[in-house]
């Protein structure tokens, strides 16, 4: 029995069909027989990139780290950067789906598919740079705890090793969750396949609907384990990126020493994350007429929790710069004096100007119920925070404690290919996710229409 | 089959020549020489030279682009252009060549030189016989395989000899030092003989695996045989009569005795020497006092006093390795004789006067910038101060700055009589050593402070013109035809002669001119015949130290392409029939036995210094040198010498206009005269000064830069006469107002693929009137930039929006890097301590209940049962002079990465100099402090290594495991020292390539070649500690069945830098040894640990610089470095 019918059974009519329209309005992209134009276009433009990507990394791995910019000053620069900020993107997908389902907030509903799978690929670009940036990838696996003849064992008192398992447990986790999500709606989309006769794709469905019959004890299951792992990852939002940042605090590079980046970074993945998602989802919502699920008033939500987050970085900038003068040490002071007027003050100032002062525009409603300013907001807002990550890893790097090995970065055409290829990547996972896979919860979506709490005193409130 | 067979057919395949070279080598004179050696002509392809230089072998590309791309590094334009060039780098071992190269001069010097020798069929290469891997049944005598040995060998740079030891393992010599049995070349420190050496000689043995040497007999343009040369000879012989012999500068007496054979048999024949670096002035100058010539020589070591007028005495004369010992010696403020008990005492004071700063104006107290051309009338000022001849006509005499120096510094010589000495540079006229000599007279020199040592009777220095004058007499010659047979031993006067004699034009005109020359350069190819030299480490070789003693060369390894020595050439010359004429029938045959034909090198040799019996010479070869060969002391006092008058410019004062500069010419560190341009080590050892890698450059002293509104990495062009040279300028801190510096060593077109096309063909504004101070010089600015790569100044610190910010955050903590103090404070307060030391570390909340002090750390602290190994380094002594960096990268296999890779900051260097200005630009302080990997007991870059591939050692080492290291570079990231180096790409690919691959023989096989990919660094050469240690084990367990590990008395294991230092100031050791001289150094007030509040406990412990300068002298720097030009102050 499909979703469809369970609804159609507890009240039919109006509601029934409401909740139908809701299951045609997101199966459609994926039934079409033809994909949109511009989806096309997009996939075109992905697949190049990512193209190029390849390319880059097959030239770092048979030439060497010596085709980046980095040096024995700035060991890590574009990679590490790239790292740490789609790790962060990835943020907001487990925030959105775990943290805001156990606290409550329905409107997370149209957004946190896509938003899940936005984690997932995000990871999934991040882990190729600790993998990549190693001068020696094809034994990167050494970071694994493996049984070995030689019984070597990785070194647990290293960041880096904490980020392995933090990332690897952070992406299983991510999965897990979003795969669980997804298999009530792939058992639409296999009835659904069925209905057309489309046999191929049913199978294919159905297989990953894993046997899902919409029955009450599929349903009572279904939101039991769904619940277990929303608890799971919800503290994983909070790790993972304390993990990444420790990779910066533990050490003793004045800059990365500081014990505020757990938080701060955290904050700022959320931040980067929430801007991510709607970088994503508002032209897809426009191009694909998802208007009336992902409503107005989400976008709004959303923009309130990046002005919250904005500020909580803006507010970790000034207390950096407040701890480094109010320390009185030598170098801390100089690293941030460096930081702000050094030869990298333009990497800072496009830092503060796009984390800090763009999110204040979220404080004006006309802004956050405008779909397009919101968009151009939310780019600059990932701009500045691959800027924060460069600012932190370039500028602390090249001017450290021994002015004679004081030095400068620049970027190489690998640097940035690379960087172009994970963008490639993850615009092509996620082009091909919204093609194939729905997009959006439905039976999350139907869960809090108001017409699924009929004569029980609901109301809408999302 | 008997063990003779065995030896002559066991070989391991890879060692052809080890064991009956060595064997003989290391106690007796070979008896059979190395031509007699059957080299087969013929080699399997995969190794043959010949096919990796066809003309369709890849080029390794070599040549920088010729102009460049990229202006300033302050542009974001230059963002841009540097990004461009990164995108292209990886594939090349020295990326300093992009493929843009000019396409005439290299690669098609290389397709002639490859289709020439593949013509002559002489391509084979003569490193391995072919034979039969069999192993040996036996174990030659004397032969353990696996362990190195030392043979003493003489090197020789501009006549000046240096007493080396080889180190050789398995028949290849793989490290050269200096020789510590060598009385001149060695001193006495700490109850032990201490040698050090400088940065050429030890990187001269990276020349014997260069495969850009010259490989074959060249006639004509032709590949041609050797014994096609021979089949010459009795023609040659009928012309020497009239020939003239060109040799560079040489000490060598076998070389003046076949001199003077030849002179005897030939009366015709004239002899020239030209040297383009000489020390003639100073002979010619002791002429003038004297009347006749002598050597002076100076002991630092009981010096109060020492003044250089425009002298580097620390790398730039050829007794700089004595000096730098010397002076040393009597600076060293522990340890010293100079100091009571207490710790009070004196040191000595080094004033130095010159035009372009240098190691030792770096090093002194009071340093005075003048140009060189006022070297004059400052000695003259000087000298009528001290009651010598008349003061100087000279406006510079009543600057305020220049008379209170002379006064003060009069005052102190007047008063420290007998116990100071005044040393005039090459640079300054004979005049001005005439009256240096007369000045040393009045303060009572001669026999304390210094020595003239008498030439022996009959040397050619007594009597020889001048280098300028011998060639330019012969280019004359030369060039009116005069000259049919020219051989010229050594040397490339077609690139390094004066510009004016048109040596080029003129050996145009030569009907037979002969070149020996290690490569094919400038002037082999202008030559009709070229005759590949052999190495010193492949030939028999005597050479004369500065003060005489005669040293010993003696071949380690049989030619790898069939060179010939300078004395073999002239045996084959003379032919022995002369031979035996000039040395009686009788000698030459108890020399040679029954062997026919010409004499051999080592036979000449053995006939110079007529060993008294076989067992003589045999120890004289072991040694290295023949004793009681010294100069003799020689007892002269100068006479009254009148002073020429005063050149225009040198009445003038400081202040000079554009058009009446002074050029002055100046040795590069990296090429010394271009003889070195194809070393690649050398090209990267960076200036210790400029910290400039792979070019040359001009230098411009920061008010003359203003004034002609030039900066740093300007190009410019400098203008005397109608000749002009167009050169990167590097605006040096206290270069003299109005002097111009050009390096020389740069734009060699013939050099070999490293060194072609590297930096400006500078002596062609090089003239024989201008030969050491050209004068009327002008120079404009181009308006074009030129991006010189230094290993510091990797960015120009000024930019940012608030430019200062840089600059002040180093001012700040300059003090805190490099400690200094004063002989005065030292000795007034005996409380002063460099730093709290361990107090920092240490809670001392439990000294009052009585309990244990225990460190204040979250770690629990490793004991250490065994040895601690630990260094410390004097800056006080340390000269900056690179021996160490180079000692380092011979011994540890370090690569190097070539100039744009310096460029992106990816040197490699295991121990770097840092060097920082304090103070006026005018008038700087240099602070410098090499920093090799401080081995921290906590080291940080031990905990965030994912794998645990650096690790603790249960001795204190923070060990490199490069086999587990996967290259995340958070190590290197999280030294606070900066000391690790990552191979961003793969620097031993050239190696790799067939033609390259004669240079793996270099490699120090105790010591990992390590893979792109994985992170390196000091590891206080960890192979010799375990060497020492099994060689201790293994002699306790012969002895008494011993097992533990055995106590290594100090000094048993030094490490590379410390044996390479000429003034010891790396010192290694066991700290767990309260007695060694490590652990007495730790304790020393002085001592300091580079960023204590880091925890991070290094291993290694700096002591503070001391200074020593004259109270009365007003300007008396601080005794901290402080604000002012600092890094890059001049950008």
């Amino acid at each position: 029995m499909s979703t469809e019918a369970v609804a159609s059974t507890n009240e039919p009519g109006k509601a029934r069909e409401a909740f139908r329209a809701v299951t045609r309005d997101v199966a459609w992209v994926a039934e079409a027989p033809k994909p949109h134009k511009a989806w096309v276009v997009a996939l075109g433009i992905a697949v190049t990139a990512l193209a190029i990507g390849l390319y880059s990394i097959y030239v770092l791995v048979t030439t060497g780290i010596g085709v980046w910019g980095n040096s024995n000053t700035v060991g890590w620069a574009w990679d590490i950067t790239n790292f740490v900020w789609w790790i962060g993107i990835g943020h907001a997908g487990t925030l959105i789906s775990a943290v805001l389902y156990l606290t409550r907030q329905t409107w997370r509903v149209s957004i946190n598919r896509a938003a899940e799978a936005m984690t997932i690929f995000a990871v999934m670009c991040a882990g190729l740079f600790p993998l990549l940036h190693t001068g020696r990838p094809w034994f990167a696996w050494w970071m694994l705890p493996h049984p070995n003849d030689m019984q070597m064992w990785p070194q647990f008192r290293s960041p880096l090793m904490w980020d392995v398992f933090a990332v690897s447990t952070y992406l299983t986790t991510s999965v897990l969750f979003w795969y669980m999500g997804l298999v009530p709606d792939l058992g639409t989309f296999r009835d659904r396949c069925v209905a057309r006769g489309q046999k191929l794709r049913a199978i294919i469905y159905g297989l990953l609907a894993l046997g899902w019959r919409g029955s009450a004890r599929n349903w009572h299951r279904y939101e039991r384990a769904y619940l277990i792992l929303a608890g799971l990852a919800t503290p994983l939002v909070f790790s993972v990126h304390s993990v990444v940042s420790f990779d910066f605090a533990t050490s003793q590079l004045p800059g990365w020493h500081t014990t505020i980046f757990p938080p701060y970074f955290v904050a700022g993945a959320i931040f980067s994350g929430f801007a991510m998602v709607l970088t994503l989802m508002l032209p897809l919502r426009h191009l694909f007429n998802l208007k009336h699920i992902v409503k107005e008033a989400h976008i709004e939500a959303m923009c309130k929790i990046m002005l919250a987050t904005g500020m909580m970085v803006g507010l970790a900038y000034g207390t950096e710069l407040f701890i480094a003068w109010y320390s009185g040490n030598l170098y801390e002071k100089f690293a941030f004096a460096n930081r702000a007027f050094g030869p990298f003050w333009w990497s800072y100032f496009a830092m503060v100007s796009c984390n800090v002062l763009v999110p204040q525009m979220f404080w004006i409603q006309k802004v956050r119920r405008n779909p397009i300013l919101v968009f151009v907001l939310c780019i600059f807002l990932n701009i500045g925070m691959w800027f924060e990550r460069f600012v932190i890893i370039a500028t602390s790097l090249a001017r450290s404690f021994m002015p004679a090995q004081w030095s400068y970065f620049n970027p190489t055409r690998y640097d940035v290919g690379l960087f172009v290829g994970t963008l490639g990547l993850f615009f092509t996972l996620f082009l091909l996710f919204f093609r194939y896979v729905p997009v959006i919860a439905i039976s999350e979506v139907k869960g809090a229409m108001p017409e699924a709490h009929a004569g029980k005193g609901g109301k809408e409130h999302h | 089959m008997s063990a003779k067979e065995h030896d002559e057919h066991g070989e391991p395949q890879h060692s052809p020549l080890e064991h009956d070279d060595r064997g003989q080598l290391i106690t007796a004179r070979p008896q059979r020489s190395e031509d007699e050696r059957p080299w087969p002509e013929e080699v399997p392809g995969e190794d043959n030279y010949a096919a990796a230089y066809a003309p369709d072998a890849p080029d390794a590309g070599s040549t920088r682009a010729a102009t460049p791309e990229h202006g300033f590094w302050r542009t974001m334009a230059e963002l841009d252009g540097t990004a461009k060039l990164q995108t292209e780098r990886g594939n090349n071992e020295f990326p300093a060549a992009p493929e843009v190269s000019d396409p005439m001069s290299r690669r098609n010097f290389f397709q002639l030189m490859s289709a020439s020798m593949a013509l002559a069929g002489v391509g084979a290469c003569r490193r391995y016989e072919k034979e039969e891997i069999v192993p040996l049944a036996r174990r030659p005598e004397d032969q353990v395989p696996g362990t190195t040995r030392q043979y003493a060998t003489a090197f020789e740079l501009g006549g000046a000899g240096h007493a080396m030891l080889a180190t050789s393992y398995e028949g290849r010599p793989i490290k050269l030092d200096g020789n510590s049995d060598h009385e001149f070349a060695s001193s006495v420190t700490n109850g032990r003989r201490h040698a050090g050496a400088h940065t050429f000689s030890q990187a001269a043995i990276l020349n014997l695996y260069d495969p850009d040497r010259s490989q074959g007999v060249i006639n004509a343009k032709k590949g041609a045989s050797i014994e096609d040369f021979r089949a010459l000879l009795p023609a040659l012989r009928g012309k020497l009569g009239a020939a003239r012999v060109l040799s560079e500068a040489t000490s060598s007496p076998t070389i003046a005795a076949l001199r003077a054979w030849l002179l005897a048999t030939y009366p015709g024949l004239a002899w020239h020497e030209y040297e383009p670096l000489s020390w003639d002035n100073e002979r010619l100058g002791t002429k003038l006092a004297f009347g006749r010539a002598v050597r002076p020589l100076a002991k630092l070591d009981v010096c109060e006093t020492i003044v250089t007028i425009d002298c580097d005495i620390f790398v730039e004369h050829p007794a700089a390795m004595r000096y730098s010992r010397d002076f040393a010696a009597s600076r060293r403020v522990n340890g010293s004789l100079n100091f009571d008990a207490s710790g009070h005492g004196k040191i000595n004071r080094l004033w130095s006067v010159e035009s372009t700063l240098s190691h030792t104006g770096a090093m002194a107290d009071h340093r005075l910038g003048l140009r060189s051309e006022h070297g004059l009338p400052f000695a003259m000022a000087l000298g009528a101060a001290l009651g010598v001849g008349a003061p100087p006509n000279s406006e510079i005499r009543n600057e305020k700055k220049v008379q209170q120096f002379v006064a003060v510094l009069a005052e102190e010589l007047a008063a420290n009589k007998g116990r100071a000495v005044v040393i005039a540079g090459r640079r300054q006229p004979p005049e001005v050593h005439a009256l240096v000599a007369q000045i040393n007279q009045a303060i009572d020199a001669p026999g304390k402070t210094l020595e003239y040592l008498e030439y022996n009777e009959g040397s050619p220095e007594l009597e020889r013109v001048s280098h300028v004058a011998a060639i330019q007499s012969l280019a004359r010659d030369m060039a009116g035809g005069k000259v049919g047979t020219l051989i010229i031993l050594g040397g490339n006067p077609v690139y390094d002669a004066p510009a004016d004699v048109e040596f080029a034009a003129a050996l145009a005109k030569v009907g037979t001119s002969i070149h020996l020359s290690e490569h094919q350069n400038e002037t082999s190819q202008a030559a009709t015949w070229h005759l590949p030299r052999a190495h010193f480490l492949e030939a028999w070789g005597d050479a004369r130290t500065w003060d005489g003693a005669a040293v010993l060369a003696q071949p380690l390894i049989a030619p790898l392409y069939g060179g010939l020595s300078s004395i073999e050439l002239l045996g084959m010359l003379l032919g022995r029939e002369a031979i035996e004429r000039q040395l009686g029938k009788d000698v030459v045959a108890r020399l040679v036995g029954d062997q026919a034909g010409e004499l051999t090198g080592e036979q000449l040799v053995r006939a110079t210094h007529k060993p008294p019996t076989d067992a003589a010479w045999r120890r004289n070869v072991h040694d290295g040198y023949v004793p009681n060969t010294r100069f003799g002391a020689a007892a002269v006092a100068p006479g009254n010498v009148p002073m020429p008058p005063l050149t225009p410019t040198q009445a003038t004062g400081s202040t000079i206009a554009n058009g009446k500069l002074e050029v002055v010419f100046h040795y590069s560190s990296f090429a010394y005269d271009g003889r070195y341009a194809n070393n690649a080590w050398l090209q990267e050892t960076p200036d210790f000064l400029s910290k400039v890698t792979w070019d040359n450059y001009a230098i411009v002293g920061p008010e003359t830069a203003e004034a002609l509104n030039v900066r740093n990495d300007s190009r410019i062009t400098v203008k005397i006469g109608t000749r002009d040279v167009t050169l990167a300028c590097y605006t040096m801190p206290g270069q003299a107002r109005g002097s111009i510096a050009l390096v020389l060593g740069g734009g060699r077109k013939a050099a070999g693929r490293v060194g072609n096309g590297v930096g400006v063909d500078t002596y062609r504004l090089r003239t024989a009137a201008g030969f050491d101070i050209a004068q009327a010089a002008s120079v404009s600015a181009t308006g074009e930039g030129y991006t010189l790569a230094s290993v510091q100044e990797h960015w120009d610190i000024r930019t940012g929006i608030i430019p200062g910010v840089n600059t002040e955050g180093l001012q700040k903590r300059l003090p805190e890097l490099v400690h200094m103090t004063t002989n005065q404070e030292l000795n007034e307060d005996p409380t002063w301590k460099a730093a709290e030391g361990p107090a920092l570390y240490w809670d001392d909340q439990n000294v009052d209940t009585g309990g244990p002090k225990r460190h204040l750390s979250l770690f629990r602290e490793k004991e250490y049962k065994g040895h601690r190994w630990g260094m410390a380094i004097d800056l006080s002594t340390c000269t900056g002079c690179n021996a160490c960096m180079v000692a380092c990268q011979s011994e540890n296999n370090v690569p190097v990465v070539g100039r744009k890779e310096v460029m992106n900051n990816r040197e490699m260097h295991w121990i770097r100099i840092d060097r920082y200005f304090s103070g006026p630009p005018s008038d700087p302080i240099v602070v410098h402090q090499p920093v090799p990997c401080q081995q921290c007991e906590n080291a940080p870059c031990e905990q965030v290594c994912p794998v645990g591939a650096t690790v603790h050692s249960d001795e204190g080492l923070n060990d490199m495991t490069y086999n587990r290291c996967i290259g995340t570079r958070y190590c290197a990231n999280n030294c606070p020292y900066k000391v690790r180096r990552f191979n961003f790409l793969d620097w031993n690919k050239e190696w790799r390539e067939a033609r390259n691959k004669v240079r793996r023989l270099l490699f120090n096989p105790e010591v990992t070649v390590r893979m792109r990919g994985v992170m390196e660094k000091c590891t206080f050469c960890v192979q010799r500690i375990q060497n020492a240690k099994i060689h201790a084990r293994a002699q306790a367990r012969s002895q008494h069945q011993g097992t533990v590990d055995e106590p290594l008395p100090d000094g048993t294991v030094r490490t590379a830098c410390q044996e390479a230092c000429p003034t010891e100031a790396i010192v290694f050791g066991d700290l767990s040894d309260p007695n060694s001289q490590v652990a007495r150094l730790h304790a020393d007030r002085r001592s300091y640990d580079l960023l204590p509040e880091l925890y991070t406990r290094p291993r290694n412990k700096f002591l503070a610089r001391v200074r020593n300068p004259n109270p009365k002298m007003e300007q008396g720097p601080a005794k901290q470095p402080s604000a002012g030009a600092a890094q890059g102050g001049h950008r």
